[in-house]
């Protein structure tokens, strides 16, 4: 720390706070800083950065499993653009992403503002039951059961309860995508999230509330939903991105039927690389990175960082 | 015209524990009552269930003639100054101070104006009307608080402990906001603190907790001159009370206090109401203030009542000075304050101290209830 030196009689307005000068690192710090930085760009570096160089030189070759490869520039590139099925697994991606944030994002938020209110062992066990390790394959394939045109409980609901028409559901090219959110919502992360941010809420911020006259709807506009902000555009940015590279539920379920309205860009991108076709694989995936990072930036430029949380 | 009337409020919590038990006071319509205690006394949960935070379990809480028991706190019209202060960190402190108007509704936009401004001014936070909390220090915030509580009119005024977040100079200034608010709405009012100082220096009347029961309500003259029990007598006067083990001897028609210590003749007022007394062991206690130099002392001092004491220690104070004593036989340690600074040199030497017997306190060692004033 420099210190500061003043000669008696020095005017009162050169006294000035000295609290601006930058402390210089010691070599032995200098030395401790990177030692602790070292092992995390290390892990950056293998698991994080090298598979997407190589993804994206490798997307500029002809690679395939035996022979020479050699090297062909953007080739692939316009060969994926030009492809049909390309355009039409984005436009699944795009409307699965955009159907499964506008309906289910929200779910998990109110309910974890109700839950809340309740009582604080109602709220113990709802918490439980969301930890509960629920494998997301079995209750996929569980799901599956539930949507089958012939003996599922949703086309029980729908001619017996409701009388409406047989229903396509999973094998209506038109139908599909919305059906395929659902899964998606039981597996309730999120909400233990939210209920976690939440809970670190002072109770005096209610209590104050309360005592100022708000009611419920009041209280949870002014102090949760503001509280958790941050927290909700964290989790948007994940569901975005999650749900853009969406696999598994269109996966199991579909496989891509029927006629591809539920092939979205993953599962393009898999069905290339079954067939062998590295390079156009990885220029798809060069496309989705670009798409995501596009729609990430923008996203955080609109939301900026609030400073009050 | 509202007073509160607190009758037999009693609070069980879920794990059968008692924090408030049979408590009964009144706040008259303008008066400001403190609440004090030490932690865990129940006076916080008093001053919750006055504000409706949480539920009564027997007995009855009214705003004049209203029933508030099972009244939401909203519904109560009370203000109420938290402890943190509860200023919400992502509304600007217009906002902040606007929360209870909007809330409530029926206020004009120019209203509610006029409201946070008048409010921000009284408590000098107008310039800062655009920041949020974060950019304040606690003193502003503390103010902000305030200013929310102002700028409504409630019928009912209520402050958990404000002043324990701040530092003592901030602390000066803020105890005269308090004031101001008071003097501005003139509504009963209830202060909890665990600080007798800042109790005395606030409350019209004070009241006294602890372990859940009312000790003692009055002015703080009251308490300081008149405790009715040994643990306001301690809890009220700092430096506290010495408190000697001794008993009563009678001799003729004279009662003697013996303590071993020292033996002193109790003024002839007192002799009907200890006469009971006689023989048993008693708790005697005596301000520090009420022993004196023989030389300065208001009244005659004789064998009859002098203390005699080893000084040990002398600590300047605001109003004089503090002598730390023990006493020759059995190291008894006590405490007095004079008005005048005690040379240095006197340290370690023998002083005999006049006590005013006049202002004597004694207590039943088993009930600890005041002989004189209980």
């Amino acid at each position: 720390m420099a210190e500061q030196t003043l000669a008696p009689g020095t005017p009162v307005e050169e006294m000035k706070p000295a609290a601006v000068v930058e402390v210089k690192l010691t070599r032995r710090s200098r030395v401790e800083k990177w030692a602790f930085l070292i092992p995390a760009l290390l892990f950056q570096l293998s698991w994080g950065w090298y598979p997407l160089v190589v993804a994206f030189l490798l997307s500029m070759t002809d690679a395939r499993p035996r022979g020479p490869i050699s090297w062909t520039g953007f080739q692939s590139y316009s060969r994926v653009w030009a492809d049909p099925l390309v355009g039409s697994a984005f436009r699944v991606t795009i409307i699965y992403a955009a159907l499964s944030i506008v309906l289910t994002f929200l779910i998990p938020i109110i309910v974890a503002i109700l839950l809340m209110e309740m009582k604080p062992r109602v709220m113990r066990w709802m918490m439980i039951l969301w930890f509960l390790p629920l494998s997301g394959v079995a209750s996929t394939i569980m799901w599956r059961y539930v949507y089958n045109q012939d003996f599922g409980f949703l086309q029980w609901i729908a001619m017996d309860v409701l009388g409406l028409e047989r229903q396509g559901f999973l094998a209506s090219a038109d139908q599909v995508l919305f059906w395929l959110i659902f899964p998606g919502i039981l597996m309730f992360g999120p909400g233990l999230i939210y209920m976690a941010g939440l809970q670190s809420i002072p109770q005096s911020y209610y209590e104050a509330a309360e005592i100022e006259g708000a009611g419920l709807w009041r209280k949870i506009w002014t102090i949760s939903l503001p509280r958790i902000r941050p927290i909700i555009v964290m989790m948007l940015t994940f569901a975005i991105i999650g749900s853009l590279q969406v696999f598994d539920w269109p996966k199991l379920m579909t496989d891509g039927g029927p006629g591809g309205a539920s092939r979205t860009v993953v599962m393009y991108m898999f069905d290339l690389l079954n067939s062998l076709r590295y390079s156009d694989a990885t220029a798809l995936a060069i496309f989705l990175f670009i798409l995501i990072m596009a729609i990430t930036i923008t996203y955080r430029i609109l939301f900026k960082e609030d400073p009050d949380s | 015209m509202t007073e509160i009337h607190v009758r037999h409020l009693l609070k069980r919590f879920d794990n059968g524990k008692v924090g408030v038990n049979e408590v009964s006071f009144e706040v008259n319509d303008g008066e400001f009552v403190a609440l004090v205690g030490p932690s865990g006394c129940g006076k916080t949960t008093t001053l919750r269930l006055i504000a409706g935070l949480e539920p009564v379990t027997s007995g009855e809480i009214r705003f004049g003639e209203r029933l508030v028991n099972e009244i939401r706190p909203r519904d109560r019209n009370v203000a109420m100054v938290f402890q943190d202060y509860a200023v919400f960190p992502h509304l600007t402190v217009f906002e902040n101070i606007a929360y209870g108007l909007r809330a409530r509704g029926g206020y004009t936009r120019e209203d509610i104006n006029g409201r946070v401004l008048k409010a921000a001014k009284m408590f000098r936070i107008d310039p800062l009307l655009k920041r949020k909390p974060r950019q304040l220090s606690g003193g502003e915030r503390q103010r902000v608080a305030l200013a929310r509580a102002v700028a409504r009119d409630a019928d009912v005024y209520l402050f958990d402990e404000p002043l324990s977040n701040l530092d003592a100079q901030l602390r000066h200034q803020a105890r005269e906001d308090i004031m101001l608010l008071h003097e501005q709405k003139r509504k009963p009012t209830v202060y909890v603190t665990h600080d007798q100082s800042e109790a005395m220096a606030l409350g019209n009347r004070i009241a006294v907790m602890r372990a859940g029961k009312l000790e003692q309500i009055g002015t703080g003259q009251d308490l300081y001159s008149r405790p009715t029990n040994l643990f306001v007598a301690f809890f009220i006067g700092a430096p506290s009370i010495n408190l000697f083990d001794g008993q009563l001897v009678a001799d003729g028609t004279s009662i003697y206090v013996d303590c071993g210590v020292f033996k002193a003749l109790l003024p002839n007022s007192f002799t009907e109401k200890v006469g009971a007394h006689v023989g048993k062991a008693i708790k005697v206690g005596i301000r520090p203030e009420d022993m004196h130099v023989p030389k300065q002392a208001p009244f005659e001092v004789s064998e009859d009542n002098t203390i005699k004491g080893i000084l040990n220690e002398i600590e300047p104070s605001a109003t004089g000075s503090i002598a730390y004593l023990s006493s020759l036989e059995g190291e008894r340690d006590y405490v007095a304050t004079f008005r005048i600074r005690l040379p240095a040199s006197y340290i370690g030497k023998e002083i005999p101290l006049g006590i005013n017997m006049e202002k004597i306190h004694l207590f039943d060692t088993e009930t600890e209830r005041s002989l004189l004033y209980g």
